[in-house]
Order: structure tokens, then C-alpha cells, then sequence
């Protein structure tokens, strides 16, 4: 218990240092702003983890992004201890769990979420202790060859129960009702006697936690709570679980899909290979000695190990990465967070295959055999100087900051549109929970367009047909609050005005839209309405891009918001000495996006008196987002 | 005995871990802010003094001048005619005070006046963009938003997270000890956490 209780501090301790001071990039606006309204958050909903967010987010002390991601924090640190406990029950060497302890605790995707506000840890912990259980229970029953009835029902129920709740987490942990099923199978097999109790209560158990979903009804439909997703029925709330909104992502077809299209598993193994390799590198090869360990002692536990490795690695690849390439964006979204259960495993695996080593340190005299020992198990501490520098979120102010930034050069009362994630659930954090310029509207571009969609960000009632007609290239008078039009894009818009616009990828870049009351204006015709000169003359003096100097982590995220000031630096730099050079010196200058290839912005830059500073710090800042590589690239 | 006096020996080691924590980030981001100060970098200066703010430590001395240096800042901006600079100073106080809000807001009681000096700074920014609008039915309405809230009720968010506690700890004791009481138990404090979440 002792040391069970110190590997928990020194996990929890490590994870303090280097957790988050402030909102992180993804969803951690979106999680935060949605825990502390008790609101519904992004399909399936997330109540689990919103719930349990709340009752965090009542500490007195940080921020509330800072107690959510303590939260993490607190939940990878059980995770890891119990790895430690597993291995040590598993093997009884100390070597070989704090192997498994330092390996899992250090490596790249544990790591980075252990430090963020995020629901992966809490549902790799659900995971976890399904994997005790049956793990407990197949070691169990080699050793005593019978088991009692009391402990068949005890282990369903349980089973059921945490299987109930992660439909209300994540849903690919329901991966895990395969191997529940299976151990099911099993016991019927070898003829034991599983009474019909066990069946009737294994369902009360998972019943008793589906019904936490009933928070996504009840909330959802809530008026005034914060919720990005509309729910005003029962159809709705059971849309939202299955998370129908995403249509080809949703739930079912999903599942539809995971059992098409064979041949993609060879891509989904080509590339989980390649993610299990950039994760575990030259540990892979304990793993495979791990198994045959596993296959040599506990027979049972082998064949349930290799099925949740099947499930949460190739076939989970199969559902969700079987493109030819990943791009950095797939391999930030899925292979960072998805596989958490997948490397799990794999790392206890690796844990088992240290210990079969041992065997071979016979010949060498005790002592040196000890020392040999002690320094393979602590070799995975040598990947934390790698996690300072790529994973240090404690210097990552970027997302915060790039949103405060965003917000503040806003004109009053303007209509913020965004076209992604990243970009609004910043502006959430500070605008809906913080009520930082809470006179702007901030929306999301796919609330406008579809209705299961709600518009959040106002803090008066927003009504869509003021908005859609601008955009829709139709005529249109402007509401009473609404004196500006502010649009943010990171891709061009198709199908929109916008298009027409020169909207391009800055910090909040723009279209910059004098209205007058209650006149319609043919936006066409009357290109006076369109001014950004003002808009970047004051967005000059209150923002602050040294955040991404300032910035040790190599989050994607992050990385790309830098690209964003670039391009605002740059405009910045064109208004100082306007676009015709007359003479000056020029340079063309390129911003493109990683992913898509395709150049976000190009334009002339004068090298003037006015833009010395100013370029130097844009030739850094390109040079910066160029080098930073993201982990999995 | 002897393992309760362990956890709450490791419990006030991870509270003051936590607490050095944030102290250390206040303390470094004040000594940066003091020195953007100096040279006059007075967005730089704003950033590091709302990470003081923002790793909040009940009573901290350093939140209190951060939000001194602020206002020194705010008037200095206002009097150079700099109302976009001045407006960020007071929405940063602002902003900082409800993000770090927990049973209550910190500083609540000086609140009112930031929210007014906030609504006051946005119609002074209309009115020098449109000359025609009309400065003081801006204020009004800018104070209106400012002081409108959309916050769940504290006790019920309490209840609400209490009883989905017990609720679940009530059914793992269903499923450790095969009690009916435990499973009777449960459903009773389910039914008081969709309570909670109807009137939070």
C-alpha cells in the first residue's frame, strides 16, 4: 500500500509540474465552459466526464482550465499506478513494474493527456479496470481451477456497470463488451455454472449506467444552458448519444462500416504500426517477448490480452485511420488520443517482457545483475527530457492568448464567425465562461448552416435569419445590436460571399463590415463597406504573438494558431508601409497550411524603416512554425 | 488510523505541491509583467499580469498589485487615447475574476464598478467610431449585457454533483456487497441528481 501510494505522488507530482496553466488547445474550451453550465457538450455528450469536471471545477484555487486538466492529471496518475500494481501482481518484480510505470507514464500520447483537459484519461481508466477485473478473474481461476458463483455475478455486474458508463465517455470503449462476452463464452465452455442472476443483474448494472445519460435530455433541452447541440426532444437527446450529428461518424454507421471495405486493413495496419512505433520504438520487442510470457504462465490472460490488443489497435485503425497518409491533423486527432487503451496494454506487455529477460542475467554475478537490472527498468526516464521539450504545456499559452487576442480586436458588438473548432472554443472559454467581450457574438460557421447545430456564443438571442442572407450573397438589413461583421477562416469559404472577400487565415481575419441600421446594403456593388485598415491598425497595439516564442510544446494546435499571427503580423507590416513598394524593396510572401497544401495567404511585403522590427520578427516566428515538428509526423 | 494519517500527510503534500505551483507561476509572471512595465511593453505587460490573475491563490498579495499595475495601465492608455488598450485591461480583471470563480467570484465585491467602468469604455469606443451613435443608450445597453448572468444555481450544482457521487458510489457497493439496500440507496440518489439537474 505504501508503495502503491508513493508511485501515485510521484506520477501525480510529475504530471503537476508540467500540467497546463491555462485553457489548452482542442476541445478544452468546449469541455470547461459545457462542465461548469452543467450544458451538454459536442455529440455524444460527455455527461461522465462533465459531471465529474463539475465537482473538480469547485477547488478555490487556479483557473477553472487549470482544475479541469488537474483532473487529468489526477485520473492518469491511477492509471499508472495501477499498471505498477498489475505488474507487480502479474510478476512480483519490482524491476519489471516500475519498467511498465516509468514507460507508460513517459511516453508521448499518456504523457500530453495527462496534462489537458480531456475525457481520454477517465475513459482509459473505465478501461483499466475492466482489463483488472477479467485479468484478476482469468488469473484467479487458473490458480483455483473453480470459481464461486458469488464472484461470476460479482465480475458481470461490475463489467456491466462500467460498460454502462462508457456510453456516456468515449464511445470506443465499448470496444470492451467483445472480451466481456468472450469471457462469458468461455465459462460456459468449461462448464461452469453462470446462474441466470447473473445475466438479469449483469443488465441492471448496465442499465444503471446508461441512465447517466439522461443528463444530455435533461440539460440539453434546459433553456439558457450552454449547449453547442440542439436538444429540444427525447429523438434529439438519443441523436446526440449516438452522435447522429456526425452522419458517416455517427455510432452506427460506425459500426456498419468497421465490417466493410477489407482491404483497408491493411492500411489501418500499415498505419497503427507506424504510430506504435514512433510511441514505443525500441521497447516493441519486449512486447512480443511479453506475450510469449504471458503465453508460457497465464494462458487464458494471453488469448484475452491479444483480443483487447486486436480490438484497440488494428481493428480501432480500421474504424478510424485507414487513410494511404496521415496527415499531422489525423495524427493529433486519433493516434494521440484513441489508441491510449492500445498502448496500455502493449506497455504492460513490454512490462512482462523485462521480466522474461531477467532469466538471462543469471550468469552474470548478483550485484552486476542487480545494477544491469535497476538500469534497464529506469531507461524509459530518459524519454522525459524528449517530453520537457514536446510536451511542456506548462509554457504553452498559445491557444489562451490567441483567442484573448482574437476578441479584443473585435469591434464592439461585432458578429465573430469561425469556420473550426480551434478557433471557437477559445473564444467560448473566455467569452461565455469568462465574459470577456461579452457584447460579441461569437458563432461557429456549421451552426449557421445546420440546425442541429445551436449558436451559442451571443449573449442575446441570435436569430439565424439575420445572418445566413449576407452570406448567402442575398440583401439583407442588419439586426439592432449587430454593427459589424467579423469572419475567421482557416480555409477559403465555398459557396459564400466570402469567397469574393480576400478572407484569409489570420488571427481574426477579416471582413470588416460597416452597416447601417435597418438599410440594406448591396454588398456587391458598394465595396466601401469593406475596410480592414482600421481593424489592423488598432489590432496592432493589444496583441501578444510572443506566446509562441515562448511555447515548448510541439502541439498542433498550438502551432497552427502561430501560423495565424504570422499572417496577421504580415498585415500588420503591409499597412505600415502600404502594399505598392514605389521603389523599397519587396518580398513575396507565402503562408501555407500544413495539411492541405494549400497557401492560406499571399501577398507583397515592402521592407521599409516602418517594418524592420516587424520583419524580423515575422522571418522568427515563419522560421518557428516551420520547425516544429509535431510528435507523430 | 495509520493509513488515514498517510493520505492526509501525502493529501497536504499534494495541496502544497499544487500551491507552489501557482505561487511559483504568479511570482514569475509578476516579475516579467513589472519588467514589460518598465520598457513601456504594455500589452506584453497586461499578458503576464492576467497569468497572476489567472493562477489564483486565495489572498495572494501579488493578485493585488497585478490588478493595481492594470488599472495604472488602463488610465494611462485612456488619457494617450488608447481605448482599445484600456478596454483590455479591464476585461482582463474582469474576465481573470470569473474564470478562476468557484463557490463564489473572488474580488466580487469591487466587480460592480469593473463592470461599469467595462460598458462605459465600449460606448466611448462606438461613439468615437459612429459620431451619431448615442453614447449614453450605449452605456445603458452595455451595462445591461455586462450585468446580465446565466450561471446554474450554486446549491443545486452542488447537489447535483454530490448525488451523482453517492449514486455511484451506492452502486458499486450494490455490486461489491449484493445488497439491496445499497441498489435501493442508488436509485434514491439518482433520482435526487436528475432533481439537482432539472433546477440547476
Amino acid at each position: 500500500m505504501r508503495d502503491t501510494l508513493k508511485i501515485f505522488l510521484l506520477s501525480f507530482f510529475i504530471n503537476i509540474f508540467l500540467l497546463t496553466h491555462n485553457l489548452n488547445s482542442g476541445d478544452a474550451g468546449e469541455l470547461v465552459t459545457t462542465a461548469y453550465f452543467l450544458g451538454v457538450a459536442h455529440p455524444p455528450g460527455y455527461p461522465l466526464y462533465l459531471m465529474l469536471a463539475k465537482i473538480i471545477q469547485f477547488i478555490p484555487f487556479g483557473n477553472l482550465a487549470f482544475r479541469t486538466a488537474l483532473f487529468s492529471a489526477f485520473i492518469n496518475s491511477i492509471n499508472s499506478t495501477i499498471m505498477y500494481c498489475s505488474i507487480m501482481a502479474l510478476t512480483g518484480s519490482t524491476h519489471s513494474a516500475l519498467f511498465g510505470f516509468l514507460l507508460l507514464s513517459f511516453q508521448y500520447p499518456f504523457f500530453t493527456q495527462s496534462l489537458i483537459a480531456k475525457f481520454y484519461p477517465l475513459n482509459l481508466l473505465v478501461i483499466n479496470i475492466m482489463l483488472l477485473l477479467i485479468g484478476k478473474f482469468l488469473v484467479d481461476y487458473k490458480h483455483f481451477k473453480e470459481i464461486s458463483e458469488k464472484r461470476i455475478l460479482l465480475t458481470f455486474r461490475a463489467c456491466g456497470l462500467l460498460l454502462g458508463l462508457m456510453t456516456a465517455l468515449h464511445h470506443t470503449g465499448i470496444l470492451m463488451a467483445i472480451p466481456t462476452l468472450l469471457l462469458l463464452l468461455f465459462l460456459v465452455y468449461k462448464g461452469e455454472k453462470v446462474p441466470l442472476r447473473t445475466y438479469a443483474e449483469t443488465s441492471i448494472a448496465v442499465s444503471l449506467g446508461i441512465i447517466i445519460n439522461v443528463y444530455v435530455l435533461i440539460r440539453g433541452s434546459k433553456y439558457g444552458v450552454f449547449s453547442p447541440v440542439t436538444i429540444q426532444t427525447f429523438t434529439d437527446a438519443f441523436t446526440t448519444i449516438l452522435r447522429g450529428q456526425y452522419w458517416d461518424g455517427s455510432t452506427l454507421s460506425i459500426v456498419g462500416k468497421s465490417l466493410k471495405h477489407p482491404y483497408d486493413l491493411v492500411y489501418a495496419i500499415k498505419n497503427i504500426s507506424f504510430v506504435t512505433y514512433k510511441v514505443l520504438g525500441i521497447f516493441i520487442g519486449l512486447s512480443f517477448l511479453g506475450l510469449i510470457y504471458m503465453y508460457r504462465n497465464h494462458r487464458m490472460l494471453f488469448f484475452f490480452t491479444s483480443v483487447v490488443i486486436l480490438l484497440f489497435g488494428p481493428f480501432l485503425a480500421k474504424i478510424t485511420m485507414t487513410q494511404a497518409n496521415i496527415t499531422e491533423r489525423d495524427a493529433y486527432v486519433i493516434a494521440n488520443q484513441y489508441y491510449l487503451p492500445y498502448f496500455y496494454v502493449l506497455t504492460l506487455c513490454c512490462a512482462l517482457g523485462l521480466k522474461s529477460t531477467i532469466g538471462l542475467l543469471s550468469k552474470f554475478p548478483e550485484r552486476v545483475a542487480k545494477c544491469i537490472l535497476l538500469l534497464v527498468s529506469i531507461t524509459p526516464v530518459a524519454m522525459f527530457s524528449e517530453r520537457i521539450l514536446d510536451s511542456n504545456l506548462r509554457t504553452n499559452f498559445v491557444s489562451y492568448q490567441a483567442s484573448k487576442d482574437t476578441l479584443i480586436i473585435l469591434p464592439i458588438d461585432a458578429v465573430f464567425l469561425a469556420d473550426n473548432d480551434e478557433a471557437i472554443f477559445g473564444t467560448w472559454y473566455l467569452k461565455v465562461l469568462g465574459r470577456f467581450r461579452d457584447d460579441v457574438c461569437a458563432l461557429e460557421w456549421t451552426a449557421n448552416e445546420h440546425k442541429e447545430w445551436r449558436n451559442v456564443g451571443c449573449s442575446y438571442p441570435f436569430r439565424r435569419d439575420r445572418f445566413l442572407p449576407i452570406l448567402n450573397k442575398e440583401k439583407s438589413g442588419m439586426g439592432k445590436l449587430i454593427r459589424n461583421y467579423t469572419l475567421f477562416s482557416n480555409k477559403w469559404l465555398e459557396g459564400s460571399l466570402v469567397e469574393g472577400l480576400e478572407v484569409k487565415s489570420s488571427l481574426a481575419s477579416f471582413l470588416y463590415l460597416y452597416t447601417e441600421k435597418e438599410s440594406p446594403i448591396d454588398l456587391e456593388n458598394n465595396p466601401q463597406y469593406f475596410d480592414r485598415s482600421e481593424f489592423i491598425r488598432r489590432a496592432e497595439r493589444v496583441t501578444f504573438p510572443d506566446v509562441c516564442f515562448e511555447m515548448l510544446s510541439d502541439d498542433y494546435l498550438s502551432n497552427l494558431r502561430c501560423k495565424n499571427y504570422l499572417v496577421h503580423l504580415i498585415q500588420v507590416a503591409q499597412q505600415n508601409e502600404g502594399e505598392n513598394c514605389y521603389g523599397k524593396k519587396q518580398i513575396n510572401v507565402v503562408v501555407s497550411d500544413p495539411d492541405s497544401k494549400i497557401d492560406v495567404y499571399r501577398g507583397v511585403l515592402c521592407l521599409g524603416e516602418e517594418n524592420k522590427q516587424l520583419v524580423k520578427t515575422i522571418v522568427e516566428l515563419d522560421n518557428l512554425t516551420k520547425k516544429k515538428n509535431f510528435y507523430f509526423r | 488510523m495509520v493509513m488515514i494519517k498517510r493520505f492526509i500527510y501525502f493529501g497536504f503534500l499534494v495541496l502544497f505541491l499544487l500551491l507552489l505551483k501557482l505561487f511559483f507561476e504568479q511570482a514569475t509572471s509578476f516579475k516579467l509583467g513589472l519588467n514589460d512595465l518598465y520598457e513601456e511593453d504594455y500589452t506584453a505587460a497586461i499578458a503576464h499580469f492576467d497569468r497572476v490573475l489567472n493562477a489564483h491563490l486565495p489572498y495572494s498579495p501579488l493578485e493585488k498589485m497585478a490588478i493595481e499595475h492594470l488599472i495604472s495601465i488602463k488610465e494611462i492608455s485612456e488619457k494617450n487615447g488608447h481605448l482599445e488598450m484600456a478596454l483590455l485591461c479591464v476585461e482582463t480583471i474582469r474576465t481573470s475574476r470569473y474564470l478562476c470563480r468557484h463557490f463564489w467570484i473572488p474580488d466580487s465585491q469591487s466587480l460592480a464598478n469593473v463592470d461599469k467602468e467595462v460598458a462605459r469604455l465600449r460606448a466611448k469606443i462606438i461613439a468615437t467610431q459612429s459620431p451619431n451613435e448615442n453614447e449614453e443608450e450605449n452605456f445603458k445597453e452595455q451595462l445591461t449585457l455586462v450585468k446580465a448572468r446565466h450561471d446554474p444555481s450554486l446549491p443545486w450544482s452542488m447537489g447535483a454533483g454530490l448525488s451523482f457521487i453517492l449514486y455511484l458510489v451506492s452502486t458499486v457497493n450494490w455490486i461489491r456487497k449484493d445488497s439491496r439496500v445499497s441498489l435501493l440507496s442508488s436509485l434514491g440518489f439518482l433520482a435526487i441528481w436528475i432533481l439537482c439537474l432539472i433546477k440547476a
